[in-house]
Protein backbone atom coordinates (compact mmCIF):
# COMPACT_ATOMS: atom_id res chain seq x y z
CA UNK A 1 0.00 0.00 0.00
CA UNK A 2 2.68 2.06 0.73
CA UNK A 3 4.40 1.67 -2.77
CA UNK A 4 1.13 2.72 -4.22
CA UNK A 5 0.27 5.57 -2.18
CA UNK A 6 4.37 7.00 -2.97
CA UNK A 7 3.65 6.24 -6.88
CA UNK A 8 0.78 8.24 -6.65
CA UNK A 9 2.89 11.15 -5.04
CA UNK A 10 5.55 10.94 -7.51
CA UNK A 11 3.11 10.54 -10.38
CA UNK A 12 1.81 13.87 -9.29
CA UNK A 13 5.37 15.79 -8.62
CA UNK A 14 6.09 14.65 -12.34
CA UNK A 15 3.10 16.44 -13.64
CA UNK A 16 4.28 19.92 -12.46
CA UNK A 17 1.46 21.79 -14.53
CA UNK A 18 -1.37 19.67 -12.80
CA UNK A 19 0.42 19.51 -9.05
CA UNK A 20 -0.13 23.63 -9.41
CA UNK A 21 -3.41 24.05 -11.28
CA UNK A 22 -4.84 21.15 -9.33
CA UNK A 23 -3.58 21.79 -5.75
CA UNK A 24 -1.59 24.55 -5.38
CA UNK A 25 -2.83 27.08 -7.42
CA UNK A 26 -5.64 27.89 -4.36
CA UNK A 27 -3.12 29.08 -2.03
CA UNK A 28 -1.10 31.13 -4.64
CA UNK A 29 -4.74 32.81 -5.61
CA UNK A 30 -5.81 33.08 -2.13
CA UNK A 31 -2.42 34.79 -1.06
CA UNK A 32 -2.74 37.17 -4.42
CA UNK A 33 -6.18 38.16 -3.78
CA UNK A 34 -5.60 38.95 0.03
CA UNK A 35 -2.79 40.93 -1.54
CA UNK A 36 -4.70 43.18 -3.51
CA UNK A 37 -7.70 43.57 -0.68
CA UNK A 38 -5.01 44.73 1.86
CA UNK A 39 -3.31 46.52 -0.64
CA UNK A 40 -6.64 48.90 -1.82
CA UNK A 41 -6.99 49.23 1.53
CA UNK A 42 -4.00 50.69 2.81
CA UNK A 43 -4.27 52.90 -0.81
CA UNK A 44 -7.72 54.22 0.00
CA UNK A 45 -8.17 54.72 3.71
CA UNK A 46 -4.20 54.57 4.68
CA UNK A 47 -4.39 51.86 6.94
CA UNK A 48 -4.02 48.42 7.38
CA UNK A 49 -5.99 46.06 7.09
CA UNK A 50 -6.93 43.11 9.10
CA UNK A 51 -7.65 44.56 12.78
CA UNK A 52 -7.21 40.97 14.06
CA UNK A 53 -3.83 40.70 14.79
CA UNK A 54 -4.27 36.77 16.12
CA UNK A 55 -1.70 34.96 13.37
CA UNK A 56 -3.50 31.69 14.50
CA UNK A 57 -6.74 32.88 14.30
CA UNK A 58 -6.55 34.59 10.98
CA UNK A 59 -4.93 31.15 9.92
CA UNK A 60 -8.08 29.48 10.98
CA UNK A 61 -10.24 32.01 9.06
CA UNK A 62 -7.91 31.55 5.76
CA UNK A 63 -8.96 28.00 5.86
CA UNK A 64 -12.74 29.05 4.23
CA UNK A 65 -11.09 28.93 1.20
CA UNK A 66 -12.08 24.98 1.36
CA UNK A 67 -15.77 25.95 0.97
CA UNK A 68 -15.09 28.39 -2.19
CA UNK A 69 -16.35 27.33 -5.36
CA UNK A 70 -13.67 28.38 -7.74
CA UNK A 71 -11.16 26.73 -5.39
CA UNK A 72 -13.95 23.17 -5.70
CA UNK A 73 -13.70 23.53 -9.82
CA UNK A 74 -9.41 23.62 -9.64
CA UNK A 75 -9.07 20.89 -6.81
CA UNK A 76 -11.82 18.86 -8.90
CA UNK A 77 -9.54 19.50 -11.65
CA UNK A 78 -6.96 17.82 -9.38
CA UNK A 79 -8.31 15.36 -7.84
CA UNK A 80 -9.96 14.29 -11.39
CA UNK A 81 -6.44 13.87 -13.03
CA UNK A 82 -5.42 11.72 -10.45
CA UNK A 83 -8.09 9.13 -11.19
CA UNK A 84 -8.15 9.76 -14.82
CA UNK A 85 -4.12 9.29 -15.13
CA UNK A 86 -5.04 5.40 -15.28
CA UNK A 87 -8.17 5.55 -18.07
CA UNK A 88 -6.38 8.17 -19.80
CA UNK A 89 -2.83 6.34 -20.40
CA UNK A 90 -4.41 2.53 -20.53
CA UNK A 91 -2.26 1.73 -17.12
CA UNK A 92 -4.65 -0.05 -15.55
CA UNK A 93 -3.64 -2.77 -17.19
CA UNK A 94 0.26 -2.56 -15.41
CA UNK A 95 -1.42 -1.66 -12.04
CA UNK A 96 -4.46 -3.93 -11.56
CA UNK A 97 -2.29 -7.24 -11.68
CA UNK A 98 -0.06 -6.02 -8.83
CA UNK A 99 -2.34 -4.87 -6.27
CA UNK A 100 -6.15 -4.99 -4.89
CA UNK A 101 -8.45 -2.44 -6.54
CA UNK A 102 -9.05 -1.42 -2.87
CA UNK A 103 -5.44 -0.44 -2.31
CA UNK A 104 -5.26 1.15 -6.26
CA UNK A 105 -8.44 3.21 -4.54
CA UNK A 106 -7.45 4.26 -1.74
CA UNK A 107 -3.48 4.58 -2.60
CA UNK A 108 -5.32 7.37 -5.42
CA UNK A 109 -7.76 8.75 -2.53
CA UNK A 110 -5.09 9.35 0.07
CA UNK A 111 -2.66 10.96 -2.44
CA UNK A 112 -5.46 13.41 -3.50
CA UNK A 113 -5.79 14.27 0.69
CA UNK A 114 -2.25 14.59 1.01
CA UNK A 115 -2.12 17.28 -1.74
CA UNK A 116 -4.93 18.97 -0.42
CA UNK A 117 -3.31 19.03 3.18
CA UNK A 118 -0.06 20.58 1.71
CA UNK A 119 -2.62 23.17 -0.25
CA UNK A 120 -4.38 24.44 3.36
CA UNK A 121 -0.68 23.77 5.15
CA UNK A 122 -0.06 26.41 2.34
CA UNK A 123 -2.84 28.64 2.77
CA UNK A 124 -2.36 28.96 6.61
CA UNK A 125 1.37 29.66 5.86
CA UNK A 126 0.82 32.38 3.40
CA UNK A 127 -1.36 34.05 5.71
CA UNK A 128 0.75 33.68 8.72
CA UNK A 129 3.91 35.14 6.13
CA UNK A 130 1.64 38.00 4.77
CA UNK A 131 0.92 39.18 8.45
CA UNK A 132 4.52 39.08 9.14
CA UNK A 133 5.75 40.39 6.45
CA UNK A 134 2.85 43.05 6.68
CA UNK A 135 3.99 43.66 10.34
CA UNK A 136 7.60 44.42 9.47
CA UNK A 137 6.50 47.07 6.82
CA UNK A 138 4.30 48.81 8.67
CA UNK A 139 5.34 48.17 11.80
CA UNK A 140 4.17 51.74 13.45
CA UNK A 141 0.46 51.66 11.87
CA UNK A 142 -0.34 48.18 13.43
CA UNK A 143 -1.78 47.10 16.79
CA UNK A 144 0.47 44.30 18.59
CA UNK A 145 0.61 41.47 16.91
CA UNK A 146 0.09 38.07 19.28
CA UNK A 147 -0.25 34.44 18.79
CA UNK A 148 -2.57 33.00 21.28
CA UNK A 149 -2.11 29.37 22.44
CA UNK A 150 -5.89 28.47 22.68
CA UNK A 151 -6.21 29.44 19.42
CA UNK A 152 -4.12 26.45 18.67
CA UNK A 153 -7.47 24.44 18.80
CA UNK A 154 -9.33 26.27 17.13
CA UNK A 155 -6.82 26.42 14.15
CA UNK A 156 -6.71 22.76 14.32
CA UNK A 157 -10.30 21.97 14.14
CA UNK A 158 -10.63 24.27 11.49
CA UNK A 159 -7.95 22.60 9.53
CA UNK A 160 -10.09 19.47 10.02
CA UNK A 161 -13.23 20.58 8.83
CA UNK A 162 -11.44 22.04 6.13
CA UNK A 163 -9.72 18.49 5.30
CA UNK A 164 -13.22 16.72 5.67
CA UNK A 165 -14.95 19.04 3.21
CA UNK A 166 -12.06 18.74 0.50
CA UNK A 167 -12.03 14.88 1.77
CA UNK A 168 -15.62 14.68 0.26
CA UNK A 169 -15.16 16.55 -2.66
CA UNK A 170 -12.52 14.13 -3.77
CA UNK A 171 -14.68 11.19 -2.72
CA UNK A 172 -17.72 13.07 -5.06
CA UNK A 173 -15.00 13.45 -8.11
CA UNK A 174 -13.49 10.30 -7.56
CA UNK A 175 -16.68 8.15 -7.15
CA UNK A 176 -18.19 10.50 -10.38
CA UNK A 177 -14.39 9.90 -12.53
CA UNK A 178 -14.47 5.99 -11.86
CA UNK A 179 -17.81 5.50 -13.08
CA UNK A 180 -17.71 7.76 -16.23
CA UNK A 181 -14.43 7.32 -16.91
CA UNK A 182 -14.07 10.75 -17.55
CA UNK A 183 -12.63 13.66 -15.82
CA UNK A 184 -14.78 16.70 -17.33
CA UNK A 185 -17.88 14.78 -16.35
CA UNK A 186 -16.85 14.95 -12.76
CA UNK A 187 -15.30 18.38 -12.60
CA UNK A 188 -18.33 20.06 -13.72
CA UNK A 189 -20.84 18.15 -11.41
CA UNK A 190 -18.54 18.87 -8.60
CA UNK A 191 -18.36 22.49 -9.21
CA UNK A 192 -21.95 22.57 -10.02
CA UNK A 193 -22.76 20.83 -6.59
CA UNK A 194 -20.80 23.07 -4.77
CA UNK A 195 -22.14 26.52 -7.12
CA UNK A 196 -25.68 25.60 -6.75
CA UNK A 197 -25.46 24.81 -3.13
CA UNK A 198 -24.67 28.25 -2.73
CA UNK A 199 -27.33 29.55 -4.50
CA UNK A 200 -29.57 27.15 -2.16
CA UNK A 201 -28.37 28.58 0.51
CA UNK A 202 -28.81 32.20 -0.38
CA UNK A 203 -32.15 31.59 -1.48
CA UNK A 204 -33.60 29.62 1.48
CA UNK A 205 -31.86 32.37 3.70
CA UNK A 206 -31.29 31.73 7.43
CA UNK A 207 -32.67 28.40 8.21
CA UNK A 208 -32.76 26.54 11.63
CA UNK A 209 -31.70 23.14 9.93
CA UNK A 210 -28.58 22.76 7.34
CA UNK A 211 -29.35 21.98 3.73
CA UNK A 212 -28.19 18.11 3.29
CA UNK A 213 -25.35 19.70 1.21
CA UNK A 214 -21.72 19.38 1.70
CA UNK A 215 -21.16 23.33 0.95
CA UNK A 216 -23.79 24.82 3.22
CA UNK A 217 -22.74 21.30 5.93
CA UNK A 218 -19.09 22.70 5.98
CA UNK A 219 -20.36 26.30 6.43
CA UNK A 220 -22.10 25.47 9.78
CA UNK A 221 -19.32 23.30 10.88
CA UNK A 222 -17.19 26.34 10.51
CA UNK A 223 -19.45 29.17 11.74
CA UNK A 224 -19.74 26.72 14.98
CA UNK A 225 -15.94 26.02 14.93
CA UNK A 226 -14.67 30.08 14.51
CA UNK A 227 -17.52 32.08 15.23
CA UNK A 228 -18.97 30.25 17.90
CA UNK A 229 -22.31 29.19 15.99
CA UNK A 230 -24.67 26.65 17.27
CA UNK A 231 -23.22 23.91 18.18
CA UNK A 232 -26.61 21.72 16.70
CA UNK A 233 -26.21 23.47 13.30
CA UNK A 234 -22.09 22.65 13.64
CA UNK A 235 -22.77 19.08 14.50
CA UNK A 236 -25.85 18.44 11.95
CA UNK A 237 -22.53 19.76 9.53
CA UNK A 238 -20.68 16.95 10.51
CA UNK A 239 -22.68 14.87 10.16
CA UNK A 240 -24.21 15.53 6.98
CA UNK A 241 -20.46 15.80 5.80
CA UNK A 242 -19.52 12.79 7.16
CA UNK A 243 -22.12 10.76 5.31
CA UNK A 244 -21.92 12.28 2.03
CA UNK A 245 -18.19 10.87 2.82
CA UNK A 246 -18.90 8.09 3.61
CA UNK A 247 -22.15 7.19 0.43
CA UNK A 248 -19.84 8.82 -1.91
CA UNK A 249 -16.71 6.95 -0.87
CA UNK A 250 -18.63 3.48 -0.68
CA UNK A 251 -19.97 4.53 -4.27
CA UNK A 252 -16.46 4.77 -5.74
CA UNK A 253 -14.62 1.73 -4.48
CA UNK A 254 -17.30 -0.65 -4.98
CA UNK A 255 -17.90 0.83 -8.41
CA UNK A 256 -13.86 0.47 -9.11
CA UNK A 257 -13.53 -3.22 -7.58
CA UNK A 258 -16.79 -3.96 -9.83
CA UNK A 259 -15.60 -2.52 -12.81
CA UNK A 260 -14.97 -4.30 -16.07
CA UNK A 261 -11.75 -2.91 -17.94
CA UNK A 262 -12.07 -4.54 -21.15
CA UNK A 263 -10.98 -1.33 -22.54
CA UNK A 264 -9.92 1.58 -19.87
CA UNK B 1 -0.73 -38.09 -11.88
CA UNK B 2 -3.38 -37.13 -9.28
CA UNK B 3 -5.82 -34.07 -9.58
CA UNK B 4 -4.12 -32.08 -6.70
CA UNK B 5 -1.01 -32.71 -8.04
CA UNK B 6 -1.73 -32.12 -11.84
CA UNK B 7 -3.16 -28.52 -10.57
CA UNK B 8 0.32 -28.01 -8.76
CA UNK B 9 2.38 -28.29 -11.69
CA UNK B 10 0.27 -25.68 -13.72
CA UNK B 11 1.39 -22.35 -13.98
CA UNK B 12 -2.26 -21.39 -14.83
CA UNK B 13 -5.41 -23.02 -14.81
CA UNK B 14 -8.62 -21.89 -16.64
CA UNK B 15 -11.26 -23.71 -15.31
CA UNK B 16 -15.34 -23.78 -17.31
CA UNK B 17 -14.54 -19.87 -18.01
CA UNK B 18 -17.83 -18.03 -19.25
CA UNK B 19 -17.51 -14.37 -20.64
CA UNK B 20 -20.38 -12.65 -22.46
CA UNK B 21 -20.22 -8.66 -22.73
CA UNK B 22 -23.74 -7.03 -23.60
CA UNK B 23 -27.42 -7.92 -22.26
CA UNK B 24 -30.19 -9.67 -23.92
CA UNK B 25 -30.01 -10.33 -27.38
CA UNK B 26 -26.83 -8.18 -28.34
CA UNK B 27 -25.07 -10.02 -25.97
CA UNK B 28 -21.95 -11.27 -27.37
CA UNK B 29 -20.05 -14.80 -25.87
CA UNK B 30 -16.43 -14.03 -25.52
CA UNK B 31 -15.27 -17.24 -23.60
CA UNK B 32 -17.93 -20.07 -23.38
CA UNK B 33 -16.94 -22.36 -21.22
CA UNK B 34 -12.83 -22.31 -21.63
CA UNK B 35 -11.15 -24.91 -19.91
CA UNK B 36 -7.35 -24.85 -19.93
CA UNK B 37 -3.93 -25.56 -18.28
CA UNK B 38 -0.74 -24.44 -19.06
CA UNK B 39 2.21 -26.49 -17.35
CA UNK B 40 4.68 -25.18 -15.83
CA UNK B 41 8.26 -24.24 -17.08
CA UNK B 42 7.07 -24.30 -21.11
CA UNK B 43 6.40 -21.86 -23.47
CA UNK B 44 2.86 -21.81 -24.09
CA UNK B 45 1.31 -20.16 -27.03
CA UNK B 46 -2.10 -19.12 -27.34
CA UNK B 47 -3.47 -18.83 -31.03
CA UNK B 48 -6.88 -18.04 -32.97
CA UNK B 49 -8.40 -15.54 -34.93
CA UNK B 50 -9.60 -12.02 -34.11
CA UNK B 51 -12.26 -12.08 -31.55
CA UNK B 52 -11.66 -15.75 -30.35
CA UNK B 53 -11.43 -14.61 -27.06
CA UNK B 54 -7.82 -14.60 -26.54
CA UNK B 55 -7.90 -10.87 -25.02
CA UNK B 56 -10.44 -11.46 -23.06
CA UNK B 57 -8.69 -14.47 -21.63
CA UNK B 58 -5.70 -12.62 -21.24
CA UNK B 59 -7.27 -10.09 -19.21
CA UNK B 60 -9.50 -12.46 -16.70
CA UNK B 61 -6.07 -14.17 -16.04
CA UNK B 62 -4.98 -9.77 -15.09
CA UNK B 63 -7.96 -9.60 -13.50
CA UNK B 64 -8.98 -6.90 -15.53
CA UNK B 65 -12.36 -8.36 -16.89
CA UNK B 66 -14.45 -10.41 -14.04
CA UNK B 67 -15.55 -13.54 -15.61
CA UNK B 68 -19.47 -14.21 -15.05
CA UNK B 69 -18.76 -18.27 -14.29
CA UNK B 70 -15.24 -20.56 -13.66
CA UNK B 71 -12.23 -19.79 -11.96
CA UNK B 72 -8.54 -19.02 -12.32
CA UNK B 73 -5.65 -20.43 -10.35
CA UNK B 74 -2.47 -18.89 -11.16
CA UNK B 75 0.28 -21.61 -9.50
CA UNK B 76 -1.57 -23.19 -7.70
CA UNK B 77 -3.67 -20.58 -5.82
CA UNK B 78 -6.83 -19.29 -6.40
CA UNK B 79 -6.46 -15.75 -8.89
CA UNK B 80 -6.01 -13.16 -6.43
CA UNK B 81 -3.58 -9.72 -6.38
CA UNK B 82 -1.06 -12.18 -4.06
CA UNK B 83 -0.90 -14.99 -6.57
CA UNK B 84 -0.53 -12.76 -9.41
CA UNK B 85 2.06 -10.27 -8.09
CA UNK B 86 3.59 -13.89 -8.95
CA UNK B 87 2.60 -13.28 -12.63
CA UNK B 88 4.38 -10.74 -15.35
CA UNK B 89 2.56 -9.74 -17.33
CA UNK B 90 1.90 -7.50 -20.99
CA UNK B 91 -1.60 -6.86 -21.97
CA UNK B 92 -2.28 -5.97 -25.43
CA UNK B 93 -0.45 -2.36 -26.55
CA UNK B 94 1.58 -1.87 -23.17
CA UNK B 95 -0.13 1.73 -21.81
CA UNK B 96 2.85 3.81 -19.90
CA UNK B 97 3.08 7.32 -18.26
CA UNK B 98 4.22 9.55 -20.62
CA UNK B 99 5.93 12.02 -18.36
CA UNK B 100 7.56 8.80 -16.33
CA UNK B 101 11.36 7.57 -17.73
CA UNK B 102 11.75 3.68 -18.42
CA UNK B 103 13.62 3.91 -15.33
CA UNK B 104 10.86 5.72 -13.21
CA UNK B 105 8.38 2.84 -14.32
CA UNK B 106 10.57 0.22 -13.29
CA UNK B 107 11.36 1.61 -9.91
CA UNK B 108 8.10 2.14 -9.61
CA UNK B 109 7.00 -1.02 -10.13
CA UNK B 110 10.09 -2.75 -8.81
CA UNK B 111 8.76 -1.25 -5.14
CA UNK B 112 5.30 -2.84 -5.65
CA UNK B 113 6.92 -6.20 -6.25
CA UNK B 114 7.97 -8.91 -3.05
CA UNK B 115 11.30 -9.74 -4.61
CA UNK B 116 12.02 -7.13 -7.48
CA UNK B 117 14.96 -7.29 -9.69
CA UNK B 118 17.72 -4.70 -10.25
CA UNK B 119 16.46 -2.21 -12.75
CA UNK B 120 19.16 -2.13 -14.51
CA UNK B 121 19.73 -5.95 -15.14
CA UNK B 122 15.77 -5.30 -16.48
CA UNK B 123 16.80 -2.95 -18.87
CA UNK B 124 19.75 -4.65 -20.10
CA UNK B 125 18.10 -7.72 -20.72
CA UNK B 126 14.94 -5.92 -22.61
CA UNK B 127 17.58 -3.93 -24.58
CA UNK B 128 16.68 0.11 -23.51
CA UNK B 129 19.09 0.59 -21.62
CA UNK B 130 20.65 3.92 -23.44
CA UNK B 131 17.12 4.58 -23.26
CA UNK B 132 16.52 4.29 -19.50
CA UNK B 133 16.36 7.97 -18.65
CA UNK B 134 14.37 9.10 -21.65
CA UNK B 135 10.47 9.91 -21.03
CA UNK B 136 8.64 7.41 -22.15
CA UNK B 137 6.20 9.65 -24.68
CA UNK B 138 9.52 9.58 -26.71
CA UNK B 139 9.76 5.81 -27.83
CA UNK B 140 9.31 4.04 -30.46
CA UNK B 141 5.98 1.20 -30.58
CA UNK B 142 8.91 -1.17 -30.39
CA UNK B 143 10.94 0.70 -27.28
CA UNK B 144 7.60 0.66 -25.38
CA UNK B 145 6.94 -3.08 -26.24
CA UNK B 146 10.71 -3.99 -24.69
CA UNK B 147 9.74 -1.49 -21.39
CA UNK B 148 6.49 -3.48 -21.58
CA UNK B 149 8.62 -7.08 -21.48
CA UNK B 150 10.66 -5.32 -18.95
CA UNK B 151 8.03 -4.14 -16.51
CA UNK B 152 6.41 -7.90 -16.77
CA UNK B 153 9.86 -8.94 -15.75
CA UNK B 154 11.41 -6.82 -13.14
CA UNK B 155 9.00 -8.33 -10.29
CA UNK B 156 11.17 -11.56 -10.64
CA UNK B 157 8.08 -13.77 -12.13
CA UNK B 158 7.50 -17.21 -11.98
CA UNK B 159 5.82 -17.35 -15.52
CA UNK B 160 4.95 -14.87 -17.60
CA UNK B 161 1.95 -13.53 -20.34
CA UNK B 162 3.10 -11.98 -23.23
CA UNK B 163 0.51 -10.76 -25.86
CA UNK B 164 2.18 -10.06 -29.04
CA UNK B 165 5.38 -9.23 -27.36
CA UNK B 166 7.05 -8.76 -30.91
CA UNK B 167 4.10 -6.05 -31.88
CA UNK B 168 6.35 -3.20 -33.37
CA UNK B 169 9.72 -4.67 -33.25
CA UNK B 170 11.71 -4.90 -35.91
CA UNK B 171 13.12 -7.95 -37.45
CA UNK B 172 16.50 -7.84 -35.47
CA UNK B 173 14.25 -6.95 -32.11
CA UNK B 174 11.64 -9.93 -33.11
CA UNK B 175 15.15 -12.19 -33.14
CA UNK B 176 16.14 -10.60 -30.02
CA UNK B 177 12.69 -11.25 -28.04
CA UNK B 178 12.14 -14.65 -29.45
CA UNK B 179 15.61 -15.29 -27.76
CA UNK B 180 14.69 -13.76 -24.70
CA UNK B 181 11.39 -15.60 -24.83
CA UNK B 182 13.50 -19.49 -25.11
CA UNK B 183 16.06 -17.91 -22.05
CA UNK B 184 13.08 -17.29 -20.23
CA UNK B 185 11.88 -20.40 -20.21
CA UNK B 186 15.02 -22.59 -20.66
CA UNK B 187 17.44 -20.51 -18.48
CA UNK B 188 15.00 -19.17 -16.11
CA UNK B 189 12.49 -21.53 -15.79
CA UNK B 190 9.92 -19.31 -15.92
CA UNK B 191 6.49 -20.01 -17.86
CA UNK B 192 5.85 -18.30 -20.80
CA UNK B 193 1.89 -17.66 -21.92
CA UNK B 194 2.56 -16.51 -25.42
CA UNK B 195 -0.21 -14.92 -27.45
CA UNK B 196 0.39 -14.23 -31.07
CA UNK B 197 -0.55 -14.17 -34.10
CA UNK B 198 2.62 -15.03 -35.66
CA UNK B 199 1.95 -18.56 -36.13
CA UNK B 200 6.16 -19.07 -37.65
CA UNK B 201 7.36 -17.20 -33.99
CA UNK B 202 4.72 -19.67 -32.41
CA UNK B 203 5.85 -22.43 -33.69
CA UNK B 204 9.82 -21.64 -33.52
CA UNK B 205 9.10 -20.82 -29.61
CA UNK B 206 6.57 -22.78 -28.09
CA UNK B 207 6.04 -26.69 -26.57
CA UNK B 208 2.44 -26.64 -26.24
CA UNK B 209 -0.26 -24.52 -27.90
CA UNK B 210 -4.08 -24.07 -27.76
CA UNK B 211 -5.90 -22.75 -30.56
CA UNK B 212 -9.23 -20.81 -29.24
CA UNK B 213 -12.07 -20.50 -31.89
CA UNK B 214 -15.59 -18.45 -30.87
CA UNK B 215 -14.65 -18.43 -27.43
CA UNK B 216 -13.82 -22.15 -27.15
CA UNK B 217 -10.77 -24.83 -27.35
CA UNK B 218 -10.48 -25.95 -30.92
CA UNK B 219 -7.29 -27.47 -30.65
CA UNK B 220 -4.96 -28.15 -28.12
CA UNK B 221 -1.60 -30.03 -27.51
CA UNK B 222 1.73 -30.31 -27.97
CA UNK B 223 3.12 -28.51 -31.04
CA UNK B 224 4.94 -31.45 -32.92
CA UNK B 225 1.88 -34.00 -31.53
CA UNK B 226 -0.55 -31.42 -33.60
CA UNK B 227 1.54 -30.59 -36.98
CA UNK B 228 1.59 -34.46 -37.09
CA UNK B 229 -1.79 -35.14 -36.19
CA UNK B 230 -2.50 -32.92 -39.50
CA UNK B 231 0.10 -34.73 -41.40
CA UNK B 232 -1.27 -35.99 -44.65
CA UNK B 233 -0.33 -38.77 -46.66
CA UNK B 234 0.97 -38.35 -50.70
CA UNK B 235 1.70 -40.83 -53.23
CA UNK B 236 2.81 -40.61 -56.52
CA UNK B 237 1.22 -43.79 -58.20
CA UNK B 238 0.90 -45.19 -61.86
CA UNK B 239 -3.18 -45.01 -62.65
CA UNK B 240 -3.75 -42.16 -59.82
CA UNK B 241 -7.18 -41.90 -61.01
CA UNK B 242 -8.15 -45.64 -60.14
CA UNK B 243 -6.30 -45.55 -56.90
CA UNK B 244 -8.16 -42.13 -56.15
CA UNK B 245 -11.37 -44.85 -56.93
CA UNK B 246 -10.63 -47.44 -54.62
CA UNK B 247 -9.89 -45.09 -51.78
CA UNK B 248 -12.98 -43.05 -52.66
CA UNK B 249 -13.09 -39.58 -50.46
CA UNK B 250 -9.88 -40.23 -48.34
CA UNK B 251 -7.79 -39.10 -51.71
CA UNK B 252 -8.04 -36.22 -53.67
CA UNK B 253 -5.56 -35.33 -56.42
CA UNK B 254 -3.04 -33.06 -56.06
CA UNK B 255 0.75 -31.53 -57.13
CA UNK B 256 0.73 -34.78 -59.56
CA UNK B 257 -0.26 -37.27 -56.82
CA UNK B 258 -2.50 -38.36 -54.55
CA UNK B 259 -3.05 -36.77 -50.74
CA UNK B 260 -4.88 -39.35 -48.96
CA UNK B 261 -6.12 -39.15 -45.34
CA UNK B 262 -4.76 -41.65 -43.40
CA UNK B 263 -3.27 -42.23 -39.94
CA UNK B 264 0.27 -41.87 -39.90
CA UNK B 265 0.56 -45.93 -38.23
CA UNK B 266 -1.65 -46.90 -40.64
CA UNK B 267 0.58 -45.81 -43.87
CA UNK B 268 2.69 -49.21 -43.90
CA UNK B 269 -0.19 -51.04 -44.49
CA UNK B 270 -2.16 -49.05 -46.99
CA UNK B 271 1.58 -49.44 -49.10
CA UNK B 272 1.26 -52.66 -48.73
CA UNK B 273 -2.52 -53.45 -49.67
CA UNK B 274 -1.15 -50.70 -52.62
CA UNK B 275 1.25 -52.88 -53.47
CA UNK B 276 -0.42 -56.27 -53.48
CA UNK B 277 -3.25 -54.58 -55.33
CA UNK B 278 0.03 -54.23 -58.68
CA UNK B 279 -0.06 -50.62 -57.88
CA UNK B 280 3.11 -48.75 -58.53
CA UNK B 281 4.85 -46.55 -56.54
CA UNK B 282 6.78 -44.25 -57.24
CA UNK B 283 7.08 -41.89 -54.34
CA UNK B 284 5.32 -41.71 -50.89
CA UNK B 285 5.56 -39.30 -48.44
CA UNK B 286 4.25 -37.98 -44.92
CA UNK B 287 3.72 -34.31 -44.96
CA UNK B 288 3.59 -32.74 -42.48
CA UNK B 289 1.86 -28.71 -42.21
CA UNK B 290 3.01 -25.94 -40.69
CA UNK B 291 0.95 -24.78 -37.95
CA UNK B 292 -0.73 -22.14 -40.16
CA UNK B 293 -2.25 -24.96 -42.23
CA UNK B 294 -3.45 -26.22 -38.37
CA UNK B 295 -4.34 -23.55 -37.49
CA UNK B 296 -6.56 -22.29 -40.29
CA UNK B 297 -7.49 -25.72 -40.48
CA UNK B 298 -9.16 -25.87 -36.71
CA UNK B 299 -9.93 -22.15 -37.52
CA UNK B 300 -11.69 -21.66 -40.70
CA UNK B 301 -13.06 -25.80 -41.52
CA UNK B 302 -15.79 -25.44 -38.44
CA UNK B 303 -17.36 -22.31 -39.44
CA UNK B 304 -20.57 -22.42 -39.88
Amino acid sequence: MSALFRAELFKLVRQPSLLFWGFLSVPVFAMIFKILLDGMVFVRMRQVSPDNVDILMSAAKSLGISGNSLAHLLYAIGIASIFFAEYRFSTWRILVPRASRFQLWAAKYLACLAFLCLSLVLVMISNALLHIVTTLLFEQRLPNMAIRPDSFLTLLLAFMASLLELSVLTAIVAAITTLTRSMIAAVIPAFMLTLGASLVALYVGPTRNVIPLPSPASEALRDWILSGGPAFLGWSGLAILSAWLVVAAAIGGVAFWRQQLSSE
Amino acid sequence: MNVAARAANNAIAVNGIRKSYGFGARAVLALDDLTLHIPRGQVYGLLGPNGAGKSTLLRIIAGLVRPDRGHIEILGEPAAPASRRRLGMLIEAPGFYPFLTAREHLEMLARMADTPLPVDAVLKRTGILHAADKKVSGFSLGMKQRLGIGCALVGQPEAIVLDEPTNGLDPDGILEMRALIRELAERDGITVLLSSHLLDEVERVCRRIAILRRGALAAEGDVAELLGRNGRFWLNVDGAEAVSKKLGARAEPANGGLYIAVKQADVPELIASLVAAGIRIHEAKWVKPDLETVFLSETRENRS
